[in-house]
């Protein structure tokens, strides 16, 4: 019950970071103004206005909705990148909901490179966090580590063992699983804490962005590919990659195969993307409700909001498990010899 | 991927977009934290996963060993209680046997003496009745002759006396002389 409560609070608070848009846009959206303010804001509105008017102006031009003041825009803005990170504390001399730190004014150009630019942004920010997080909880389970483990470390190395047991072995077997397991395991805990450290109120979830799940998808890749080069050589690479057909036929096959290269990554890439972007969307268009039809739909907002964050939890392991399933699945069948070479050769 | 943003009105706001140093930001953290902790975190914990494999495995194993083992002292233990009891069973069997040949033969043995003894006092029994009989003969003898010496002296004149010599010589054989 009162987990249920921190949760229901943590909601609000969540959506409170919007507050400072929600508030001003009463006039358009068909949320009243003292729906916006109840949810969470309780006269923090006005400062956040000013804030943010304030920070308008060095915000990454993309259009990540920061200044569409709609539910839609809402929503939009609070899955989407940029260079300004919302949080609690003390700005402007008094106690605000939704303090600012521009991230582009405290870099400035100093991590400009040519045409990269490398100011970290908020989703950037966020998976340095959620990395910090892993590395203390991970480094503080290790103290447990002992032939009898103790305390959390038993969690850790539950998700360790399942990783190895479940994933690594059975996909790519034994004699060769050791040496993908760091890849695979920095994976999975990789994308579960970013996972879940998104569902933390003001956090954001970096693995909802797709610049940093095409990274993962091209790490899968290169490592698959290494896997597959190591395995067959270069000569039986590329002979793959003809899918051991009639030379005739290479002109239809190689595309094909080629193309399944990159379906995969693609497929990873969208996949996880998708997956985080969504429950976002539903918790936070749930809750949304109560701006766009009455404060008294709460209940029901924030019930279902509730269910849909539990959900997501689970939903941050299952999309963890996913990926290093199915990377540990590429890498085994590079390691393997293919099916349909075999089969090809004995038709010969 | 730029060219995706008119599809859609998500798209258009942005969050398809691929920021390059994001991209790279993403990539360097991934890289840094599989470095650190595959050196200081799942290297050591896999290795402890193994040992502890190993270790159950071996525990396993050994008790399996001792189980059999056990078994097989137990079998041990219980062949040679059953071995110990038909021996015990045989010996105790044999003893009675001997007893009661034992007790035959000292029947037999006490019985012979018993009857020899039974004999040898018969035949003593008859050896001193006989010798009492033929003593006892004598004894009568002279008593009779006495008697009937003491008899004859007191019955016998001179006169009759020569009446019966003379009764004895008539009697004779008269072709003798």
């Amino acid at each position: 019950m009162i987990a249920t409560t921190l949760v229901s609070i943590a909601l609000g608070l969540t959506l409170a970071q919007h507050d400072g848009q929600a508030a001003p846009a009463a006039h358009e959206v068909a949320a009243p103004t003292e729906a916006a303010h109840a949810g969470g804001g309780d006269g923090e509105a006005a400062p956040g206005e000013t804030a943010h008017a304030e920070a308008a102006p060095g915000e990454h031009g993309g259009g990540h909705g920061g200044h569409d003041l709609s539910l839609g825009g809402v929503m939009m803005h609070h899955v989407s990148d940029g260079y300004v990170i919302e949080y609690p504390g003390v700005c402007g001399g008094a106690f605000a909901w939704n303090c600012e730190w521009n991230l582009r004014e405290t870099f400035g150009d100093s991590l400009k490179f040519g045409g990269l630019d490398m100011t970290p942004t908020k989703h950037v920010i966020m998976m340095w966090l959620a990395s910090a997080l892993l590395l203390l909880v991970v480094f503080s389970a290790l103290r447990g580590k002992a032939i009898v483990p103790r305390g959390f470390y038993n969690f850790v190395e539950l998700l360790v063992a399942f990783v190895r047991n479940e994933i690594a072995i059975p996909n790519i077997g034994a004699a060769d699983a050791g040496r993908f397991l760091p890849y695979l395991l920095t994976a999975f805990f990789f994308i579960l804490f970013v996972n879940l450290f998104g569902l933390l109120p003001f956090a954001a979830t970096a693995t909802a962005n797709l610049s940093v799940t095409v990274c993962l998808a091209v790490l899968t890749f290169l490592v698959t590919q290494y896997a597959a080069i190591r395995a067959q050589g270069i000569g039986g690479y590329l002979k793959h990659l003809t899918a051991g057909v009639h030379w005739g036929l290479w002109i239809i096959m190689v595309p094909v195969e080629v193309l399944g290269l990159f379906t995969k990554p693609f497929a990873l890439t969208v996949r996880l993307f998708a997956n985080m972007v969504a429950g976002h969307f539903v918790i936070l268009a749930l809750l949304g409700l109560i701006y766009a039809i009455s404060i008294w739909v709460f209940p029901v907002s924030v019930a279902l909001a509730l269910a849909i964050f539990m959900l997501e939890i689970f939903v941050a392991f299952v999309q963890a498990y996913i990926f290093t399933l199915l990377s540990a699945l590429f890498i085994g069948s590079g390691l393997a010899h293919h099916g349909h070479d075999e089969q090809a050769e004995a038709h010969h | 991927m730029a060219s995706f943003t008119n599809v859609t009105p998500v798209l258009a706001a942005g969050i398809a977009d691929i920021n390059p140093g994001l991209t790279l930001w993403a990539a360097i953290t991934f890289l840094l934290l599989l470095f650190v902790l595959g050196k200081f975190a799942w290297g050591p914990i896999v290795k402890l996963l193994d040992e502890r494999e190993k270790t159950i495995r071996e525990a396993i194993d050994s008790a399996k060993q001792e189980r059999a083992e056990a078994e097989r002292m137990l079998a041990e233990q219980k062949e040679s209680l059953v071995h110990a009891t038909r021996e015990a069973a045989e010996i105790a069997k044999r003893n009675q046997q001997e007893v009661e040949v034992l007790r035959q033969q000292l029947t037999a043995r006490a019985r012979k003496e018993a009857d020899e003894l039974v004999a040898g006092a018969r035949k003593q029994i008859v050896e001193e009745k006989s010798k009492a009989v033929a003593e006892l003969r004598g004894m009568v003898a002279d008593l009779a002759i006495d008697a009937a010496s003491r008899l004859v002296k007191s019955s016998l004149d001179e006169k009759a006396q020569r009446q019966l010599v003379e009764d004895y010589l008539k009697q004779l054989p008269v072709g003798r002389a």
